[in-house]
């Protein structure tokens, strides 16, 4: 600042904090980075097995050659799955995410997920238990975003929990809400984590801190978002070292609310 | 008769390049992780170590490192395989002690020929300037960006 005879009197100084900004530039990076490698792994088999089908100096057997095409065909699947979650996150980050609403069977889609999950490829010989009441059970919801946020859940619990261990998965009538849990015995996440946890990008730090992570960040993201729109929400109760039970709700079918009411 | 060790913890990955390199009359040894890696290498002696870098557990920039500071292994060459295709990661790599790196996805046909040279030219005497080539070849990609 100058004073009416041209003389400097005063200067101001301006600081904005931007840490945070980094934060978010530090995540996206280590997004894209993620994304890139989420790609590339299912890319490097349908490509790869291609190009050994294409081989003309090798004959392959019957066996071999199914074997190949299905590798093409599963890991087709899953890059399917990661451009779907990538869309997702970008309904949700506009609001344009449509959920068709119905009465959905929460036990049928709990009891596919687990079943999907004991069959997948590759597992860790985890044990699977369903805690599920006898009655139907069925909540107001979009029946393939209930498998959707369910999956991820169950894969989470399967990727974070020692080989062998048990994930649980159960759901029970609460009032007018039904609520569903998912708990495992891993390895926890510390208090100061949990508020992050459902963040876009966020992948825990016991992951982030060296280059094994594998996922985006976005699969819990996607899941509260999920149930959010389907007029529900979605927590976790976990203590470091001692496992983790990630639960949500949703209404209950308006018929079994209904139906309810009539006999109190 | 050339012996590869493929550390990879994805099935397809390691089977893609077992039956590209046994179609050249290569023998392929697996690994799932990085410990059983380190472990195979130790008793198995191969003549080539092909190496994913994102592994659950130890990955493969610390199984190189293990395998490079021990004597027993120093000398096996190992070539990364890896999904993080950025220069500065492939750098690094190179840096560890690597004499190559193949960024997924990668042609399997392709393997084969490129493990044989960098074996011949290993076995040759000619490490260090299979390494200095590379890291030319990061440099110039590094001044194009």
């Amino acid at each position: 600042m100058r004073d009416p005879a041209g003389a400097v009197s005063g200067r101001i100084f301006a600081f904005r904090d931007i840490s945070a900004e980094r934060v978010v530039e530090q995540m996206k990076s280590d997004f894209v980075t993620a994304v890139s490698h989420e790609l590339r792994t299912p890319l490097t088999s349908i490509y790869g097995f291609a190009e050994t089908l294409l081989r003309q100096d090798v004959l392959f057997g019957e066996d071999e050659r199914r074997t190949f095409l299905g590798y093409i065909a599963s890991e087709s699947e899953r890059l399917t799955t990661i451009v779907d979650q990538l869309l997702n996150v970008a309904r949700l980050d506009t609001g344009d995410l449509q959920v068709n609403l119905a009465p959905t069977d929460v036990r049928a889609v709990a009891s596919d997920v687990v079943r999907m999950a004991e069959l997948a490829p590759g597992g860790y010989g985890h044990d699977f238990v369903l805690d599920l009441p006898n009655e139907p059970l069925d909540a107001e919801a979009d029946g393939d975003k209930l498998r959707q946020i369910l999956a991820n859940l169950v894969d989470n619990a399967v990727k974070f929990s020692p080989d062998g261990g048990t994930v649980t998965v159960a759901a029970r009538r609460a009032d007018e809400v039904v609520e569903v849990r998912v708990e495992d015995e891993g390895i926890g996440i510390p208090e100061e984590e949990q508020r992050r946890i459902f963040t876009k990008f966020y992948r825990g730090d016991s992951m982030t801190h060296d280059s094994s992570a594998t996922g985006t960040g976005l699969g819990l993201f996607i899941a509260h978002g999920l149930v959010a729109a389907m007029g529900g929400r979605m927590w976790v109760d976990s203590r470091e070292g001692a496992g983790s039970s990630f639960a949500f709700e949703l209404p209950l079918a308006r018929h079994a609310a209904l139906s309810r009411q009539e006999t109190t | 008769m050339t012996t590869v060790l493929v550390v990879d913890d994805e099935a397809p990955i390691r089977l893609l390049c077992r039956v590209n390199l046994e179609a050249e009359g290569m023998t392929v040894l697996e690994a799932s992780d990085g410990d059983s890696g380190l472990e195979t290498a130790r008793a198995e002696h191969p003549d080539v170590v092909l190496l994913d870098v994102m592994m659950p557990g130890r990955n493969g920039w610390e199984v190189a490192e293990e395998l490079l500071s021990d004597d027993a292994t120093s000398r096996i060459p190992i070539i990364f395989l890896t999904a993080r295709a950025e220069v500065r990661d492939r750098a690094k790599g190179i840096d560890l002690g690597g004499v190559d790196y193949v960024t997924k996805p990668f042609n399997p046909v392709e393997l084969a020929p490129l493990v044989k040279d960098l074996v011949r030219r290993v076995e040759g005497g000619e490490r260090d300037d299979v390494r200095r080539e590379k890291f030319a070849e990061l440099r110039e990609l590094l001044e194009r960006d």
